[in-house]
């Protein structure tokens, strides 16, 4: 395929023989040729340039989300946390030496062993 | 180019610019009127979307004790508050706030009338009433989250940690100390719904603890426990106005306990008085009576001016120095240093005093870290007084040399004392052992601190053995001696001043016992002081006991075993003690135990253990000459040999225990 002249002097030139000015419409259809390549290419960037728009929004989508989840979770956690503080306190409360001693006093009926019931292991 | 066509291009140029133009004009239209037109209104739909805030009280930081057991914590409850202006039937919101808050109506009626735009109606409710609150959903009523502080051991340590305030803030002992430490910073949280109503948090949360320190004390809990509830009961039984019992760790300077009676419960320290949450053991100076013997022993023999045995005259009980005559308790003749100390003579003392010289006992005093400061990381510490040589008179110098004259803290004179029992070095007292961020990272670690040496080894050895004949049986502190252990102390008995006269009462004591245990190898020094001690007000028979009680309990808790020997000593003697008080002991009818035994040992064959207790295998294994072993816990299930070998065989029995209930 040779190289088309410019159009301006294709648009203006004449016929050698009869001086008939011609327009050359053939030259234009060539212009807008496009190969079966070409067309692929194109193809698969439009598919490209889909899929990047496709795969921006899912993951904005997918960050809001997560978002949410977070924030879901930091309230939960602040909850949770709440409740293991009661929980330690609660404990704490159980196993202070007051509660335990009346706990072993009063209700198993334990008391502190007189000397002669320590037995020293050698 | 034809004019038509040229016409045309212009034509959609223009057709161009005017559509560009609209667009832009609509744009300015539209930000005109949703900036400047609609401002108020969009603002308004805008702060509609949130759909509160979350104002996130102030953390702080947990105190622990050294078992990483908690001694204080905050937990989130609720406050009540309202902004009156907006309540519109005051009298019903009185009401039924009333009823669930168990307030009065009128006092709550009270705060609604008033004109102001926020009150607090009541503050750190339990969560309960808090969702009760919420559920009359009473305009102008709300409920906020607040901080309170909790202290599970109640009276537990009190003293030493204090307690914080309403607004978090501390306000007495370590809380105060390290406020800024165990504070963490305010933070809040905006919540938002968005177009789908999903609540979401627009800015974030502070890391909750950021800044936030938790402590990490020196303190058992459980000595402490133990030490309060022994120093309670002495202070009870001799009807003291109070008392202060210090356990430390001589080695470190770590304190274990420090116990203060009158007591006072820091969840509700407004109940009680002022003076009642002084830490008595830093911030009362006392004179500490003839517990300074034994530093005067120290530096006379540090000095090399006497030995153990040189002998002093004590003057038959009475000796008149600087126009006054000094008494002792009992009436002594010649006697050595060793029994100046033991028998606690103060004519003694002053012969050994004035053989040192004033000057010379005033510099060793302030080298054992009296009249100054012990540098403990508590507020409020004071440093007492001596008087120096200048002031002195004749018969202050006399007395100083038996502890009167002379204030001291109850700390300063643990502290003094420890230094003779961990081989002459003055320690630092601290009662943080470290700060840790919330992530528990350790930020500052208090490690132990040489203050200086003030005596040498050899004499804190040769001071060692002339104290623990104190808690002998010839020394005055007998009832704080403890089975199996070594015990070396000083008892002290000391006048109070009257503050009416100014003069020394006659009703009026000071009662301590400083000693520390096991005395070859210090693991625990006890200071027992009480304050107005009525009846007998002697420091071996009132504060000695305390000793006794605490030592004995605190050396089991930290699993420090008895000499073996000791114990035998100790186990002859409460034997014998014990036929001369029950005669009629040969007389009782054998247990049929007993009886079993005898009848098995007639015989010279191994009796049965089965479905014995671990104590009662042991005590007849003993009895045997045999050696047990003992596998499992329980009761006795199976013994190897058999019952019934013949005992010249058996040398070691194996004995397997099973729980009950369990085959």
């Amino acid at each position: 395929m040779t190289r088309p002249e410019k159009l301006s002097r294709m648009m203006t030139s004449r016929n050698a023989k009869t001086g008939v000015r011609l327009r050359n419409s053939r030259l234009k259809k060539r212009r807008c040729h496009v190969t079966r390549r070409q067309v692929v290419v194109i193809i698969l960037m439009l598919f490209l340039f889909m899929g990047t728009g496709i795969g921006y929004v899912w993951s904005n989508f997918e960050m809001t989300q997560i978002g949410y989840d977070v924030s879901q979770l930091k309230k939960e956690e602040m909850r949770l946390k709440e409740i293991n503080r009661k929980l330690r306190l609660e404990l704490a409360l159980l196993r202070s030496p007051q509660n335990l001693e009346s706990k072993a006093v009063n209700k198993l009926g334990l008391r502190q062993p007189t000397p002669d019931q320590i037995v020293m292991l050698p | 180019m034809k004019v038509k066509e040229k016409k045309w291009i212009r034509f959609r140029i223009y057709v161009i610019a005017v559509f560009f133009l609209l667009g832009f004009g609509t744009i300015f239209a539209r930000a005109y009127q949703l900036q400047v037109i609609e401002k108020d209104y969009l603002r308004g739909t805008a702060e509609n979307g949130i759909i509160g805030t979350t104002q996130l009280p102030p953390d702080r930081g947990i105190i622990y004790d050294r078992e990483r057991n908690e001694l204080a914590l905050s937990v989130q409850v609720g406050s009540v508050f309202a902004h009156p202006r907006q309540i519109k039937d005051k009298t019903k919101a009185a009401r039924s706030l009333s009823r669930i808050l168990n307030e009065k109506e009128a006092c709550i009626l009270e705060i609604l009338k008033g004109d102001r735009s926020f009150e607090w109606i009541k503050r750190k409710i339990p969560p309960e009433q808090a969702r009760q609150v919420a559920d009359l959903k009473l305009d102008g009523v709300g409920i906020t989250a607040d901080v309170r502080r909790y202290y599970p051991g109640r009276e537990t340590a009190a003293h030493l940690i204090g307690f914080a305030g309403t607004d978090n803030q501390g306000l007495e002992g370590l809380e105060k100390k390290y406020d800024a430490r165990l504070k963490g910073p305010p933070h809040r949280l905006v919540w938002m719904r968005d177009a789908l109503g999903r609540p979401f948090a627009i800015n974030k949360p502070v890391p909750s603890g950021q800044g936030m320190h938790h402590l990490t004390l020196t303190i058992d809990k459980d000595i402490q426990y133990k030490a309060q509830k022994a120093l309670k009961a002495a202070v009870t039984k001799s009807r003291a106005r109070g008392g202060h019992c210090l356990v430390v760790a001589p080695e470190t300077g770590e304190i274990l306990a420090m116990a203060v009676v009158p007591e006072f419960n820091p969840n509700l320290f407004s109940k009680y008085r002022p003076d009642q949450w002084r830490n008595r053991v830093i911030t009362d100076c006392f004179e500490p009576g003839s517990t300074i013997k034994a530093f005067l022993a120290s530096a006379s023999l540090e000095e090399s001016v006497v030995t153990p045995l040189s002998e002093f005259y004590c003057e038959e009980g009475k000796y008149r120095v600087g126009g006054r005559v000094v008494h002792d308790t009992h009436k002594y003749g010649k006697m050595t240093v060793s029994d100046i100390v033991v028998h606690s003579s103060n004519i003694g003392a002053i012969k050994v005093g004035q053989k040192l010289g004033y000057a010379r006992f005033c510099d060793y005093l302030k080298r054992f870290g009296f009249s100054e400061k012990t540098g403990i990381d508590l507020l409020g510490e004071r440093e007492g007084f001596i008087r120096s040589p200048e002031e002195a008179r004749t018969i202050d110098q006399a007395t100083l040399f038996f502890g009167q004259g002379m204030t001291a803290t109850s700390l300063q004179l643990a502290m003094a004392m420890a230094a003779i029992a961990n081989g002459g070095n003055l320690m630092r007292p601290f009662v943080v052992k470290n700060i840790v961020d919330e992530s528990g990272r350790v930020v500052e670690e208090t490690r132990p601190k040489v203050v200086r040496r003030v005596i040498s080894v050899r004499t804190a050895k040769t001071v060692t053995r002339i104290l623990e004949g104190v808690a002998g049986s010839e020394g005055t502190a007998e009832k704080a001696a403890i089975s199996g252990f070594k015990v070396a102390g000083k008892t002290g008995t000391s006048q109070k001043v009257d503050p009416n006269t100014k003069q020394y009462s006659r009703s009026k004591y000071i009662a301590s016992f400083v000693g520390f245990v096991p005395s070859d190898r210090p693991r625990l020094l006890i200071s027992v002081l009480i304050d107005e001690p009525k009846g007998v007000a002697y420091g071996g028979l009132v504060a000695g006991p305390v000793f006794n009680e605490v030592g004995s309990w605190a050396l089991n808790h930290l699993r420090v075993n008895p000499q073996p020997d000791l114990l035998a000593v100790a186990e002859a003697n409460a034997e014998k003690g014990s036929t001369d008080a029950s005669e009629d002991a040969d007389n009782r009818p054998e247990s049929p135990e007993v009886k079993e035994l005898a009848d098995h040992l007639m015989e010279g064959l191994l009796p049965d253990f089965k479905g014995m207790g671990m104590r009662e295998v042991l005590k007849r294994g003993r009895t045997l000459g045999l050696k047990v072993c003992l596998e499992g816990s329980g009761m006795a299930v199976a013994q190897e040999p058999e019952a019934g070998s013949p005992l010249e065989t058996v040398g070691t029995i194996t004995v397997r225990f099973n729980p009950p209930g369990q085959s």
